[in-house]
């Protein structure tokens, strides 16, 4: 299963949509999820539709998260456990398996400058993946999107957040905090393999105008957080940064997002080997 | 000989319901309205909610200065306050509608939480229902009677409407399939 997230930003819809084209095909993506892409859900999925070879189905909502839209492949069937205004739980299963795929459009720094605000969003955003788990009785989560966080911040690697750590090997038992009773699931997170690359682009996000004591200027915000029973079938060259199709450069010759055209963001590929789902 | 009472303990005194209880009966009501099709819930949450500011006497400068009154504002975790993930607090709730017969899909109106300590209800509301009353996502109520007067102004709002009516149609139309489907099995 290919699924392919991307924060296209509000700016460009138009080339966004064209480029959206080409990725779906030249990458055989079967989930595509968009964060703050501004046009409805279905009419992007008829764009699409017009010129692919699969006939994508739009993964509707009784009330939708304010800014994430969701089509897949009809191979699979979705079924939608929950929609907070900043976040989506799926599940998705075909005739093989099922798995749990929550998506997150986190707070930005710039309107939530506060870590223990974002850091409240991403709580709640695992509550509820750990409770959707033991009702579907399917303990196999993909997490992913724009956390708005990087995977060295708390929020995304303490127990008290997402607990999503880049070590493949510390699995077999949850964490137990010294002297308390709760066990705290982990994730897997991959996104960790992206930093101290030798070329542009380093991550999916470059924060140009970075002038503090800390600044980074590439950030891995777009992300992606598996659950352990999921790692034996985890590409192992995932998650991927794309920045091109046949006829649009998403970056420009200095590796960096072409923000101008298309988005500040760079789309993320990962895939799950098919004997898995 | 009448019975010392050391702890000032009154048997009798009126213990202020929850919030809870008030919810309860929204939650019941809803039930009977949409036969069992659509319900709501009340359950203790114990993930974050919110981190909130708490005002209190400081005692110590109010020593210091001839017991001048003088408040101090303190930024509390709400988490560090009422416990951590796995631990069921009895005192924040999320409130959701969901359907049984909608593959259990959840959709949270709001989290509230009350403190033993005082009357003060903090509620934290969907954004999209903050968006279409035009009130704060955090809501600091005095009393019950604010609470169940901003509960009463939440739950007619259009994101609730929409939610309940969509559910009550699909809730339906699977069972109508199921009883369908029931009818076209052959002896």
């Amino acid at each position: 299963m290919n699924i392919l997230f991307w924060n296209t930003n509000r700016k460009n819809p138009e080339n966004v949509t064209a480029c959206l084209c080409e990725l779906l095909s030249e990458n055989a993506i079967d989930l595509l999820i968009l964060a703050e892409y501004p046009n409805e859900t279905k009419a992007l999925c008829k764009t699409i539709n017009k010129k692919s070879n699969i006939e994508y189905n739009s993964i509707t909502s009784v009330l939708p998260p304010k800014n994430l839209r969701a089509i897949i492949n009809p191979k699979y069937s979705a079924k939608n456990l929950q929609a907070e205004a900043r976040y989506q739980i799926l599940h998705i299963s075909n005739q093989q398996n099922g798995i749990i795929v929550a998506a997150i459009h986190g707070y930005d720094i710039r309107n939530h400058p506060k870590i223990k605000d974002r850091e409240t969003l991403i709580r709640q955003f695992k509550t509820d993946i750990i409770e959707h788990e033991q009702k579907q009785k399917c303990p196999h989560t993909v997490a992913i999107g724009d956390f708005n966080v990087s995977p060295y911040e708390e929020p995304a690697f303490t127990t008290d957040g997402m607990h999503a750590l880049p070590f493949s090997d510390s699995f077999e038992k949850p964490t137990k905090v010294k002297g308390t009773n709760t066990k705290h699931k982990k994730f897997y997170n991959p996104t960790w393999r992206f930093f101290a690359n030798v070329k542009p682009p380093f991550t999916t996000y470059r924060y140009e105008k970075d002038s503090g004591t800390s600044a980074f200027y590439w950030y891995a915000l777009d992300q992606v957080m598996i659950s352990p029973s999921l790692i034996p079938f985890w590409d192992e060259n995932s998650p991927k940064i794309i920045t091109k199709t046949a006829n649009h450069n998403l970056i420009k010759k200095t590796g960096q997002p072409n923000t101008d055209i298309y988005s500040d963001h760079l789309p993320l590929f990962c895939q799950l080997k098919e004997d898995f789902i | 000989m009448s019975q010392k009472n050391l702890w000032g303990f009154q048997a009798d005194k009126e213990i202020p319901s929850p919030p809870r209880a008030i919810v309860e009966e929204y939650c019941e009501n809803l039930a009977e309205l949409t036969n069992g099709l659509v319900i709501a819930k009340a359950k203790p949450y114990a993930g974050y909610t919110t981190d909130y500011e708490r005002t209190h006497p400081n005692f110590m400068a109010m020593l210091s200065q001839g017991l001048s009154p003088k408040i101090t504002v303190e930024q509390v975790s709400i988490q560090e306050d009422l416990g951590s993930l796995g631990d069921t607090s009895s005192f924040t709730h999320e409130f959701f509608i969901t359907s049984e017969y909608v593959h259990n899909y959840k959709y949270r109106i709001m989290f509230f939480a009350h403190f033993p300590y005082g009357e003060e209800i903090v509620i934290v509301l969907d954004e999209r229902i903050a968006d279409d009353i035009n009130l704060s996502q955090r809501i600091d109520c005095t009393n019950k009677e604010d609470f169940e007067a901003k509960l009463q102004r939440i739950i007619v709002s259009k994101p609730v409407q929409t939610v309940i009516n969509t559910l009550y149609a699909m809730a339906k139309e699977e069972i109508e399939l199921e009883e369908k489907e029931t009818a076209e099995i052959p002896f």
